[in-house]
């Protein structure tokens, strides 16, 4: 009898085999490339659950793909990864890009515009800078998901044992305080400030643009060192000097990148540290302590001037060709950019919107207190990063001359001329190809 | 010997050479997949990588052309050579002697069968087989310029104030030649410790009888006995600091400001921060003969010895 059962078990599932094949045959595989932070692969866990989620949700609404992702490095060897696999013919459909990147992609034929496939009714419900910052001869080709800002992140009990009732707006008001701070063995300020790392430019870069500085001309030539630009770049090197020599900020930030700021202000040795707002709720899970006490101020300025904020973010775009992938590709894009999607993601990932329909009807980026502050960054005046090759060089230049100029050694017109001296050389050699 | 004795001795001999060329080209065709991978794995990326260096392939644009010695001229004149040929010097040459002449400290104590010697040996060998990525996060959190860092923490407990481990060029160095030393000096304990154990005992038997001392011993017995695995040592030791990056990086990134960058360091930022392949492959390059001039110099000490052992 057993016997009898299994044999029909058997014949039973061949006879069901070539149905499998064929459903799995025709399910189409839909090859995705994210960085590790926007996939199931999150070492944030939370992250991980949610688009694992969504993953789970998109397959189950569209049984006739089958989803793979791989991991892809969100710095530049990410970048390099996608041009290789251009080289070789092995792109996905769909890949998550920096948006600095995407200039550089268009130039080799990696990604597709999206024009066609992008309603206009959708596309207003954007900051118009985010739509800008994807376009290209006037084709989007990325959805921009979610920005980070950077800021002055704090601690309101902090400021408000030092006997501040607000974050000193004008850098003199930020000096004043910083001293006082300095005699209770606190600095006020630590920002990174480490050679070749993107942030720390990123951070000067919001002052140097709030006095009117420009990294580059129209035509993408250096110029940050010419004229008013030269001497704003200067002046930007002038405050970090300024802190440092006054004991406002360690000299010891020429080391660190933002992760290596926490450990100061988690343990209350500083007062306010450059961070950006994507790595906000892992604060909040690592010390939740701060889910309260927490707060962020736009860089202290020279009376008068404003920081600019830097609008820069990940984006989903398309690599697909071939029509049904395209399709498919496009398919997988809109679910993960719906507005009800992408709330979801930014508001577990603490990352900020850039649709205005989240920031309105998300509860969380309508009520929380830390996040309309960066509400009010966003409404303000916002800029991209220039799209240009040279950037990577001037941004390394820039950065490289940190140490030198904090410690004294080097004066902040002698940075600005050993940045250009460390540029120029190069953007010659490239000028020509 | 009859001429059909001798026919026979011939034939004997020449059906042996035969085998024997028949069984040089059996191996040969056995080792043929394993050569080809070595080949296919080190020297056609070495080769690909000084064409690479003779183009201005950069990712930042499309497209690249073929520019000659550009790029070596780029380097041979490049304003930080100066002080990333120091740096790494200074480094490689302090990191290797320190391990050398700790890893012979260390394997003649081991090599004393002193009570828990084993034990000893498997713990003298821990900091090489820990991830060299790790070793560095490990002492980046050690160093720590917070009072959260654990040095920090440690002389704050005996009244010491907080210290900038890494804001220090000549501290951040010293640091970054301490790790490297601790992680390299295992390997050089395994090489001398097993040296030693080959050498014979009944000269050091005889020079005690002699009368002579323990240090005179070492100095005339065991160093120059030793003397080939020393410089063994010493260049393995040379190649491996030289071409270091995971350790460096992970603990100073070159900092601060550039006053730890070494050579790797620079082939690493320019291949993928700057996205300059072809300035990094011209490093990598130079990086190349300075190895093969290691290598060199590792098969002429390897010879003397190996004739010496034909007798």
């Amino acid at each position: 009898m057993l016997s009898r059962i299994g044999t029909i078990a058997v014949a039973a599932a061949f006879a069901a085999s070539p149905l499998w094949i064929v459903g799995q045959a025709a399910a189409l595989e839909l090859n995705v490339f994210v960085p590790a932070a926007y996939s199931p692969s999150s070492g944030f866990i939370p992250g991980a659950d949610v688009f694992k989620k969504l993953y789970a949700e998109f397959q189950k609404q569209n049984p006739d793909i089958t989803l793979n992702y791989e991991v892809l490095d969100p710095g530049p060897a990410g970048l390099q990864k996608l041009l290789t696999v251009a080289a070789s013919n092995g792109l996905p459909d769909v890949t998550i890009v920096d948006g600095q990147w995407i200039a550089r992609l268009v130039q080799s034929n990696v990604l597709q515009p999206l024009d066609a496939v992008w309603p206009e009714s959708d596309r207003a419900d954007f900051h118009p800078a985010v739509i800008e910052a994807e376009t290209i001869d006037g084709k989007p080709f990325g959805i921009m998901f979610q920005t980070g800002m950077r800021g002055l992140v704090y601690r309101p009990s902090m400021l408000a044992s030092a006997g501040l009732t607000e974050f000193p707006a004008t850098f003199d008001a930020f000096m004043a305080a910083g001293k006082t701070l300095k005699d209770k063995g606190i600095s006020a300020e630590m920002v990174p400030a480490k050679a070749n790392e993107e942030p720390s430019t990123m951070h000067m870069l919001s002052i140097f643009w709030g006095l009117g500085g420009k990294l580059v001309d129209e035509k993408g030539a250096p110029v940050f060192f010419e004229g008013d630009n030269g001497k704003y770049l200067a002046d930007v090197y002038q405050m970090y000097r300024d802190m440092a020599a006054a004991g406002v900020m360690p000299a010891s930030v020429t080391t660190m990148d933002e992760n290596g700021l926490k450990p100061f202000f988690y343990g209350g040795e500083t007062l306010a540290i450059g961070f950006s707002s994507s790595g906000v709720k892992q604060m909040w899970s690592e010390m939740p302590d701060l889910a309260n006490d927490l707060a962020v101020a736009p860089y202290p300025m020279p009376e008068g001037e404003k920081p600019v904020t830097i609008l820069g973010g990940f984006a989903y775009a398309l690599t697909a060709k071939d029509p049904e992938r395209a399709a498919a590709g496009w398919k997988f894009i809109q679910f993960m950019t719906s507005p009800k999607n992408m709330g979801e993601v930014n508001e577990v990932l603490g990352a900020l919107p850039v649709r205005n329909s989240i920031w309105k009807d998300n509860t969380f980026f309508a009520t929380n207190p830390m996040m309309q502050s960066y509400k009010r960054m966003y409404d303000g005046e916002m800029q991209t990063r220039p799209a240009v090759p040279i950037y990577n060089t001037i941004s390394s230049a820039i950065s490289a001359q940190l140490a030198g100029v904090i410690s004294g050694q080097v004066k902040p017109v002698d940075a600005v001329a050993a940045a250009r001296d460390a540029v120029m050389p190069e953007y010659e050699r490239q000028k020509g190809r | 010997m009859t001429d059909l004795d001798q026919a026979a001795v011939l034939q004997t001999r020449v059906s042996r050479r035969r085998a024997s060329r028949f069984q040089i080209n059996g191996y040969f065709f056995f080792i043929l997949p394993g050569v080809a991978f070595v080949l296919a794995l080190t020297l056609f990326p070495a080769l690909y990588g000084v064409y690479i260096s003779l183009t201005n392939l950069n990712l930042g644009y499309v497209g690249s052309s073929f520019v000659g010695l550009d790029n070596y001229v780029r380097f041979f004149t490049w304003n930080d050579l100066g002080l990333v040929a120091r740096n790494t010097l200074t480094f490689v040459a302090t990191s290797v002697i320190l391990q050398v002449v700790i890893g012979l400290a260390v394997a003649i104590l081991l090599d004393q069968r002193l009570i828990g010697h084993r034990l000893m040996r498997s713990i003298t060998i821990l900091p090489w087989v820990l991830p060299s990525v790790v070793v560095g996060l490990v002492f980046a959190q050690i160093f720590g310029g917070s009072r959260l860092g654990i040095a920090n923490y440690l002389l704050s407990l005996v009244g010491i104030g907080q210290m900038s481990w890494f804001a220090d060029p000549a501290l951040a160095m010293a640091i970054l030649i301490g790790v490297c030393t601790w992680r390299g000096i295992p390997f050089a304990v395994i090489v001398l410790l097993g040296g030693l154990q080959t050498l014979p005992r009944d000269v050091y038997e005889a020079a005690a009888i002699d009368g002579a001392t323990r240090w005179q011993r070492f100095r005339y017995i065991t160093l120059p006995m030793l003397r080939p695995i020393i410089l063994i040592c010493l260049i393995m030791g040379t190649g491996g600091a030289l071409n270091s990056l995971d350790i460096p990086l992970a603990l100073t990134g070159g900092g601060p400001g550039n006053a730890t960058e070494l050579i790797a360091i620079s082939l690493y930022k320019q291949s993928f921060l700057q996205l300059d392949i072809s300035y990094g492959a011209t490093i990598g390059t130079v990086m190349l003969v300075a190895n093969l001039v290691l290598i060199v110099l590792y098969l002429s000490v390897l010879k003397p010895r190996r004739r010496a052992e034909r007798g």
